[in-house]
């Protein structure tokens, strides 16, 4: 499992990659903060992961419905929410035998979670606060 | 025990990659009235509570930035939220330095007309400026906490 430090220490140089904008696909994001989940938004586009559908959720809860309806392609969720935590969703969605692409973006960086989070089935944590070149690193196996 | 300087440290980056705001430690502790306060909790071998206090300026600016609109076209739940979600990104990664497997608490965030906390314990506390807007920012063990009303 990829774990990235999105911390900035100083700017970048390289180009963003661009992507290939024909794959259409659907990414469900999952945060309690509306905040965030814009942030998380725009960070995907500021990477060059434009055109893709976005659906949100504010919970582990409302995701578990919204990605049993959806069926989204990859899920990004938070860890620490009211109702259901992003982990508990995460292994419900396995015990009803989803393989959707699925990380986390956290400011959970314990060993311990990693090893759930890995063991449950995400393929990646992206760490809070977190920049564009961090999710171009972490996502372009998933979304190109 | 994190010093004010690393605190300070931890809050510049957070800013900075978060919302794309420079963040200057304040030379003068202001009279900050009226103000939002987020907190969170980490809870472990020992029980911190860290604090995110903003005049409500800086919380709309805050906001604005987190938000990518206008101060004034934001409600106070968006105001809430977004200080709340700066708190628990700070509080995360305090969490980190100090004990990664402690557990973080979900944010809380208060207006001015609430109880207001005394503190009896030595706190690192740091007073910061986002745009000449007050911020400061709090991290106490969770018994030196008392509610005074």
């Amino acid at each position: 499992m990829t774990a990235t430090d999105g911390l900035q220490r100083s700017p970048p140089d390289e180009p963003h990659f661009i992507h290939n904008l024909s794959i259409f696909m659907k990414i469900l994001i999952v945060d309690d903060s509306k905040a965030m989940r814009m942030i998380i938004v725009r960070t995907l586009k500021q990477a060059g992961f434009s055109g893709h559908a976005i659906l949100e959720a504010c919970n582990g809860a409302e995701a578990l419905e919204v990605a049993t309806r959806e069926k989204p392609n990859l899920i990004l969720s938070d860890w620490n929410m009211p109702e259901m935590k992003g982990i508990d969703f995460l292994q419900k969605l396995r015990e009803v035998d989803s393989r959707v692409h699925f990380g986390f973006i956290t400011t959970e960086s314990s060993a311990e979670a990693r090893k759930q989070a890995e063991e449950a089935g995400a393929a990646f944590l992206i760490r809070k606060p977190f920049t564009p070149e961090a999710f171009i690193t972490t996502l372009n196996p998933f979304l190109c | 025990m994190i010093d004010n300087t690393t605190l300070e440290q931890l809050v510049q980056d957070v800013c900075h990659t978060m919302l794309g705001l420079p963040v200057t430690p304040a030379d003068v502790v202001q009279e900050m009235m009226p103000t939002m306060l987020a907190s969170i909790s980490i809870t472990g071998p020992a029980d911190w509570i860290v604090e995110v206090e903003a005049t409500a300026h800086c919380a709309r600016r805050i906001a604005a930035a987190l938000f990518a609109m206008s101060a004034d076209d934001l409600s106070l739940d968006e105001v809430c939220d977004a200080l709340g979600e700066l708190v628990n990104i700070i509080g995360g990664n305090l969490k980190g330095i100090m004990c990664e497997d402690a557990t973080l608490s979900l944010p809380c965030v208060e207006l001015d007309e609430v109880v207001r906390v005394a503190r009896t314990a030595p706190t690192t506390s740091i007073h910061m400026l986002i745009d000449s807007a007050s911020l400061h920012v709090r991290l106490t063990p969770a018994a030196a906490m008392a509610v005074t009303a």
